[in-house]
């Protein structure tokens, strides 16, 4: 029987796209967006290569509250395959046993939610398919679930199902669910539809074992493509994998040196030519720029940072990007090239200030300022809850990062403009 | 280091410049104004720290050729000359133009940048005036004051900025409306209302579990419903059908009695009583046809009788008959073709008359015709007609042409050809070349005297003033020629006039004979006559005639046109020669101007000339005293002028006469008598050369026609032949039409022939039918007469009476006689006709009878019955057992319809179990619940719909992603502002905390030596410093004056405030000295603007005590600096 079906997973929609600055109100809605927008693309792609079925590899939804908006959306969505007679088949993720909304969600006849008690199959008949999964019953499953899928069925194409953190060597994921290669392959199945780790990687060809990635970065540390596998099987083999790619929205983070260069508008079309080989065309392309300077250029920023800002994100709109964030790194010096004195900072000022913050007594005042603020900063008891999380840097860093404010004041020639 | 050379090669205006330093620590480097002096100190800083990215220095030389350099001298005693140029990277060079480190620099400075370095070792005014503001503002705290003397800015700004910074993020009031409290604010609006938000999820999941537990109750209450509704239908049907029901019990008891009673087909009757009819009915039919078939034959008896007989008269009667009925219509057939004859007579008795032939030609020659063919006639007719045609229009294209021809010989007339006109211009040529060497032989005889003073000759030359005509008549003979050729001209005209008068005539002739032309051409058919005739021969014979008079004519005429043409052209040609005249006065007159003007010149430059001579010839006298000496170079110099003066004029003489020999060449051809006229010839012959152009062209012309007119004559020359031609062929159609048509025929219009021919052939066609009238009427006469014999033939052999009687009496009893045979024949045939199919029938009849019979029997057998007395019986009893079946049968039906599909046991176990009394009153109960039921779930429907809208309320109120959304990009706002309020914060700190310690590690080694400067600097009116501690813990600065009086900061003068903050910045630069390994130059930039000279000098001195330390270089404009400065200080002038 020849047909073709989709995988993807890790969709997290309506996922708030943590660590997000302040963006203007027409990105801000395209981020907030853009997870749905890409499983609509997902459906789309579904209906115009006539599908037989959609498998989704866990965390569909995110969050540990119910938005009825974010469900209705994905039963909307999922209801135009209806049409076209397209089964879905789903596995909760680590996310959805989470989320409540999974568990209300009137789903409709074509679409199947695995089991979270033990592997479950379904078959389709008429395409001679079984598909094997198990969902998770709640967010932290650390056993093998893999190791429990049944053999595959004779005379069909296996699919198994699983949100899993595989071998563990990809990423920063959790640790859920773990297997090994050989743990799936033993199940002796065609295709193994992976999800969690928010990476394109294909583990093992044929069989296949395959993870698509998330549908849509969300946030400067899901950057590279993103998108979706489209199967091919012909006579009961696997005839090929394609990775399909939604262009909607990219997170790009770029690093650019300016090493000899004393100010940002000398430097600025060094990073137009940095912008303009790292672009995506027609896609919203929204940048975290980082800036290597030297001391002098760092010092300039430490005083005028908005300045600093406002004119890399003048730049990034010469081309229609988004600033994500700009970080200024201050580069070590490099002996005997520069126009400038370079050397280590060794004045009687940096030794003065060095012996200072050793003081313990200093260190108490500098940590009873950050206490001080961060008791008035409004905060979540809850670990799921948005806000729950600090921002806010290690004392020393902060003590660091003070001293070169500091210094950079020190020894401007004009007063800065903050 | 000290800086012993500093070389500007090139930077800013300077190239190549060396400011040597080596020869004092303390320099001061003076310059006014757009001397350079800034750009030095840039070039200074700029040798230690690059050459900035967009340095403004490139004025002259280009950034790439930006260089600067210095000879330096370390510590240690070793010297070095290192160079900068401009870049990004590898800047420093060393005197072979290669590539160094900074290592040297790197251990100089230690990290310090460019703007610390003119921070803390450069000072200019603005500096000092700042630090001393900073003293002031800051009320002399002692930490500040020394940290902003040593770094060189103004510490207690920094400090109030970096409040400033942090105040501006956040305030502890929590009204305050600074970023990252409006941040928190909002975080916490936003948190409130997301926990509003994902509070419905309890509310929702009750919400839907309870609408599922009424949408199931609501389920079972239709269930119920719906079981109760089929139930009481059921009974229903029962409590309708319970009476049939009863009475199908009752109909059942006689199934017995029934049942050995035999049930006869349903159709029985209906056949018997159809065999019944049948039987009677072929019984009838038999009798009567068996008495038909006697009848018949006795009859066909009967008419056998008579037949014989009739047979007998009847071939005669029906003879007689025949002929009778044609002889009855014989008279009016005989006078129909009898009238056919006549008129057919007299529709050809004029057609001889018609084509002018008498009846016998005319029956010969149709005949001859058919004979011929009709077809064949026609085409060649139609040949004849078409070389007509050819020969008409063959004519007519002959007319045109000569109509043309005749159109371009008038043109060819009235063209101008002016023949004799090109001997004429030869001739004027002629003479031309004649009066040319006239002209040489004038020349050679001309004195070169004349031509000097020509003016002169000029005037008296008497260069004869003809009038045009009077020139005309001396220089053109041709003129005379012409009046001769006028002359002849007139005469020949008036010839010609004469002899036009008799052309004219001849005109009107030949105009008369082309009409009369003209009407033959309409009347082309008699054109062999008038051919012919006479008259005709003449006529021709005068045209021609005419035709040559006339050409002749024409050709005289065209003669005379051309002498009158030519005759025009020389008055034109005379009228340009007196215009020409004309110029040639006007030219005259501007050549005695002008010669009357070179006359001036030259008597002018004669005057002159006569001048120098003569004092050059006094020259050549005279020798001179040396007491006119000064008179003598005076003279030499007018003699000079006068010298260049006139060799101006000859130079510019020499042009005039150079232009006076010209024009004088160019006037002789205006010299007397045949010059004159020369030129007056060569313009003729201009105006001669044109007119053989036109000439030419009207040759041409006349040729065109010519050639034209010939090709029409070619033309006329080639359609005459062809029209010849056609004559012949014509002539010879007609002979061949003429042998079959007769002459009379073919002469006529090829219409009327073909009229002709028709009336030729309608004359035989009725010829024909004439003789075939005749033939008919013949015929008629003679059958006439055949049937009167017959007639009486017949008449004698039945009567005696005469033939007139017979025809008269006979004749209507034959004919009755005739028609009663036939009738008895018809009747016999009929009746045996009859008999025949009678005979049919009686046989068809019998046999089906026979059939009925067999049926009939067989009915008796199916009923059981031996007779038709017990049949009756059986049907009756059969027929009631029938309609007992049948009633029994609808009873069940009726009781099944109340349940369909069940077997009739149970229906019948249904009706059994119930009574009357008790089905109504189950019905009763069971209404009474249907009702209570859909009360029930009316209320739950109603209560789901409720629920149903506090479900979709909540859903749609739903936006817990887009508040975390929101949440989460506030949380980043807030987390910033909060990290850069505790940078502030921070940074405020450990700024506190260096001036703290600063202080106390520095505060006196500083003030001890900042004290010993403030009291140089004001001459010894401030004494020392004191130190007091404030009550807020601050120490504070105060200056102790000579008379022991305590000052604070703000008791200070301005401009002792400002060498209080010069002082601490000395002592503390010479402090940190101590420190330094390798002493870093003091760079001073017009610091003493607001210092009296006094004071300057102090300061100056504490300069001079500075650079015993390390170098000090100062920068200035004020030139009085050079007076006060100190003796050791080397002074560079820029």
């Amino acid at each position: 029987m020849d047909f073709k079906f989709i995988h993807a997973a890790d969709l997290h929609l309506d996922s708030p796209l943590r660590g997000l600055a302040v963006y203007e109100d027409s990105l801000r809605d395209k981020v907030h967006l853009a997870s749905r927008e890409a499983f609509t693309e997902l459906i789309n792609h579904c209906l115009e290569v006539d599908a037989q079925f959609l498998v989704l590899a866990g965390d569909i939804f995110d969050g540990t509250w119910q938005d009825m908006s974010t469900a209705l959306f994905f039963l909307g969505e999922i209801n135009r395959l209806a049409a076209k007679n397209a089964q879905v088949f789903i596995v909760n993720g680590n996310h959805d046993a989470e989320c409540p909304l999974g568990k209300v969600l009137p789903y409709p006849d074509h679409v199947h939610i695995f089991d979270h008690r033990e592997p479950e199959s379904k078959i389709l008949e008429d395409l001679k398919v079984c598909i094997h999964g198990q969902s998770y019953a709640q967010r932290d499953v650390t056993e093998n679930l893999a190791k429990n899928f049944p053999a595959g069925k004779r005379g069909y194409f296996n699919v198994g199902v699983l949100h899993t953190n595989a071998t563990g060597d990809y990423g920063n994921h959790a640790d859920y669910a773990p297997c090994s290669k050989e743990d799936l392959l033993k199940a002796g199945y065609e295709y193994w539809a992976l999800g969690h780790i928010h990476k394109k990687w294909i583990v093992h060809e044929d069989p296949w074992i395959v993870f698509p990635g998330n549908l849509q970065g969300r946030h400067i540390k899901e950057t590279g493509p993103k998108g979706f596998m489209e199967i091919e099987v012909l006579d009961g083999q696997v005839e090929s994998v394609n990775f399909r790619e939604l262009n909607l929205l990219s997170w790009k983070n770029i690093t650019v040196c300016l090493r000899g260069f004393d100010s940002i508008t000398s430097a600025a079309n060094v990073i137009r030519e940095r912008l303009r080989d790292s672009a995506d065309k027609n896609i919203v392309s929204i940048f975290r720029l980082n800036l290597e300077v030297e001391r002098r250029m760092h010092d300039q920023y430490l005083c005028s940072p908005h300045t600093y800002r406002e004119y890399c994100r003048s730049l990034l709109l010469e081309f229609g990007f988004y600033l994500e964030k700009l970080k200024v790194k201050e580069l070590p010096a490099e002996t005997g090239t520069g126009p400038f004195v370079p050397g280590e900072d060794h004045s009687e000022w940096r030794e003065l200030s060095e012996r200072i913050i050793q003081d313990p007594k200093f260190l108490e005042e500098a940590e009873e300022i950050v206490s001080t603020m961060l008791r008035e900063i409004p905060r979540s008891g809850l670990s799921g809850e948005p806000g729950s999380g600090s921002p806010v840097q290690s004392i020393d860093s902060i003590i660091e990062n003070s001293r070169l404010q500091l210094f950079a004041r020190l020894s401007s020639r004009e007063i800065d403009e903050d | 280091m000290k800086i012993e050379k500093f070389y500007l090669n090139a930077f800013g205006p300077f190239t190549e410049e060396i400011l040597d330093l080596k020869h004092s620590p303390f320099t001061i480097i003076y310059g006014r104004n757009e001397a350079g002096k800034s750009s030095s100190l840039r070039a200074l800083i700029s040798f230690f720290f690059g050459i900035e990215e967009r340095s403004s220095d490139n004025f002259i030389h280009d950034h790439r050729k930006l260089r600067i350099g210095a000879e330096l001298a370390y510590g240690d005693g070793t010297n070095e000359t290192v160079y900068r140029r401009k870049g990004r990277t590898k800047t420093l060079l060393n005197e072979q133009d290669s590539v160094i480190g900074s290592a040297v620099f790197e251990e100089i400075f230690r990290g310090l940048q460019r703007e610390e370095f003119e921070n803390a070792w450069g000072l200019n005014h603005t500096r000092l005036k700042t630090g001393a503001d900073s003293l002031l503002s800051d009320g002399g705290e002692l930490g500040s004051a020394l940290l902003s003397a040593r770094t060189g800015k103004d510490i207690h700004e920094l400090r109030l900025k970096l409040k400033g910074l942090a105040s501006g993020i956040y305030k502890k009031h929590k009204s305050s409306k600074t970023p990252l409290n409006k941040a928190i604010q909002k975080q916490t609006d936003l948190m409130k209302q997301f926990r509003a938000s994902i509070n419905h999820q309890g509310k929702y999941e009750k919400l839907v579990r309870d609408l599922k537990k009424l949408e199931e109750e609501k389920d079972a209450k239709y269930l119920e419903m719906k079981r109760d509704q089929e139930e009481l239908i059921l009974l229903n049907k029962v409590s309708d059908v319970f009476a049939d029901y009863q009475l199908y019990k009752a109909m059942l008891s006689s199934s017995e009695k029934y049942a050995k009673v035999r049930i006869l087909r349903e159709d029985f009757g209906v056949s018997k009583t159809r065999l019944f009819e049948q039987r009677k009915g072929f019984k009838d039919l038999i009798e009567q046809l068996e008495n038909s078939i006697s009848e018949t034959e006795s009859a066909i008896k009967s008419c056998l009788q008579d037949k014989t007989v009739l047979e007998e008269q009847g071939e005669k009667l029906s003879e007689f008959v025949r002929l009778f009925t044609k002889i009855s219509e014989e008279p009016e057939k005989l006078e129909q073709e009898k009238s056919k004859i006549n008129s057919l007579q007299n529709e050809i008795k004029d057609f001889p008359a018609q084509i002018g032939l008498t009846e016998s030609e005319m029956i010969s020659l149709a005949e001859e015709i058919y004979l011929y063919g009709f077809p064949n006639i026609n085409v060649l007719i139609d040949r004849w007609k078409t070389e007509l045609l050819n020969q008409n229009s063959l004519k007519t294209r002959i007319d045109e042409e000569r109509a043309e021809a005749k159109s371009i010989k008038d043109r060819l007339s009235k063209l101008v050809i002016p023949a004799e006109f090109k001997s004429l211009a030869l001739e004027l040529e002629s003479a031309a070349k004649l009066a040319e060497t006239e002209e040489w032989l004038l020349k050679e005889n001309g004195p070169s005297e004349q031509e000097r003073s020509f003016h002169i000759d000029l005037s008296e030359s008497g260069l004869p003033r003809l009038t045009p005509e009077e020139f005309l008549q001396l220089h053109f003979p041709a003129e005379k020629v012409i009046k001769e050729k006028q002359k002849e001209l007139i005469h020949l005209q008036e010839l010609l006039r004469d002899k036009g008068k008799d052309l004219n005539g001849l005109r009107s002739d030949i105009e008369n004979y082309e009409n009369e032309q003209g009407a033959e051409e309409e009347f082309e058919y008699d054109i062999a006559d008038l051919r012919m005739s006479r008259k005709a021969r003449d006529h021709e014979f005068t045209r021609a005639i005419a035709s040559q008079e006339f050409s002749s004519f024409e050709k005289r005429l065209e003669h005379v046109d051309e002498i009158t043409d030519y005759l025009l052209l020389h008055i034109q040609a005379k009228t340009l020669a007196s215009s020409m005249a004309g110029k040639l006065e006007s030219r005259r007159a501007r050549l005695i101007s002008k010669s009357e003007e070179i006359t001036g010149t030259r008597v002018k430059f004669n005057s002159l000339n006569k001048e120098w001579e003569e004092f050059w010839s006094g020259l050549e006298i005279r020798i001179p005293e040396p007491k006119d000496a000064d008179s003598y170079i005076l003279r030499i110099r007018q003699l000079t002028q006068l010298a260049q003066r006139v060799q101006d004029e000859q130079v510019s003489n020499s042009r005039r006469l150079n232009q006076i020999d010209e024009m004088t060449n160019r006037l002789k051809r205006f010299l007397p008598g045949s010059q004159q006229s020369y030129t007056m010839l060569e313009e003729v012959v201009f105006l001669c050369k044109a007119l053989y152009d036109e000439w030419d062209e009207e040759v041409n012309l006349k040729k065109s026609l010519e050639r034209d007119l010939d090709g029409r004559k070619s033309k006329i020359a080639k359609l005459e032949p062809q029209l010849n031609e056609c004559i012949i062929k014509v002539s010879k159609l007609r002979g061949q039409l003429e042998a079959l048509l007769g002459k009379q025929i073919c002469e006529r219009d090829p219409h009327e022939v073909l009229f002709s021919i028709d009336i030729l052939e309608t004359f035989r066609n009725t010829k024909k039918l004439l003789k075939e009238a005749e033939e008919s009427l013949g015929e008629m006469q003679g059958q006439r007469e055949k049937c009167q014999s017959i007639m009486a033939l017949l008449v004698s052999s039945i009567t005696n009476a005469p033939n007139t009687e017979i025809i008269e009496v006979g004749g209507p009893y034959f004919k009755n006689l005739l028609e009663t045979c036939k009738q008895s024949i018809t009747r016999l045939e009929e009746a045996d006709k009859s008999l025949q199919k009678d005979e049919g029938k009686l046989k068809a009849a019998r046999e089906n009878n026979q059939k009925i019979l067999g049926e009939w029997e067989t009915l008796l057998i199916e009923a059981g019955v031996k007779d038709e007395a017990e049949l009756g019986r059986v049907q009756r009893l059969s027929s009631e057992v029938r309609q007992w079946k049948q009633s029994v049968e609808n009873y069940r039906n009726l009781l099944a319809t109340i349940k369909p599909g069940s077997a009739f046991d149970e229906i019948e176990n249904l009706f059994n179990s119930y009574t009357k009394e008790k089905i109504a009153l189950k019905i009763e109960n069971l209404n009474q619940k249907q009702k209570d039921l859909g009360e029930e779930r009316d209320e739950l429907i109603k209560g789901m719909k409720e629920l149903e809208d506090q479900k979709r309320l909540m859903e749609e109120s739903s936006n817990a992603a887009k508040d975390e959304f929101l949440i989460e990009e506030n949380s980043v706002e807030m987390f910033t502002l909060a990290e850069d309020y505790i940078h502030f914060k921070v940074a405020e700190l450990l700024l506190h905390k260096m001036i703290e310690s600063f202080t106390s590690e520095n505060m006196h080694p500083i003030l001890k030596l900042s004290q010993r400067y403030f009291r140089d600097l004001t001459l010894g009116a401030y004494e020392k410093f004191d130190l007091e501690t404030a009550d807020d813990g601050r120490i504070l600065l105060n200056c102790v004056s000579a008379d022991e009086k305590y000052v604070d900061v703000k008791g200070l003068s301005d401009g002792t405030r400002d060498q209080l903050y010069f002082a601490l910045r000395l002592g503390s630069i010479e402090t940190a000295l101590k420190e330094q390994k390798e002493p870093l130059p003091f760079l001073a930039d017009d610091i003493f603007i607001n210092f009296d000279d006094d004071r300057t000098a102090a300061g100056l001195r504490a300069l001079e005590n500075l650079s015993k330390s390390t170098q000090v270089i100062l920068w200035t404009h004020h030139e009085r600096l050079k007076d006060l400065a100190p003796q050791n200080c080397r002074i560079i002038d820029l």
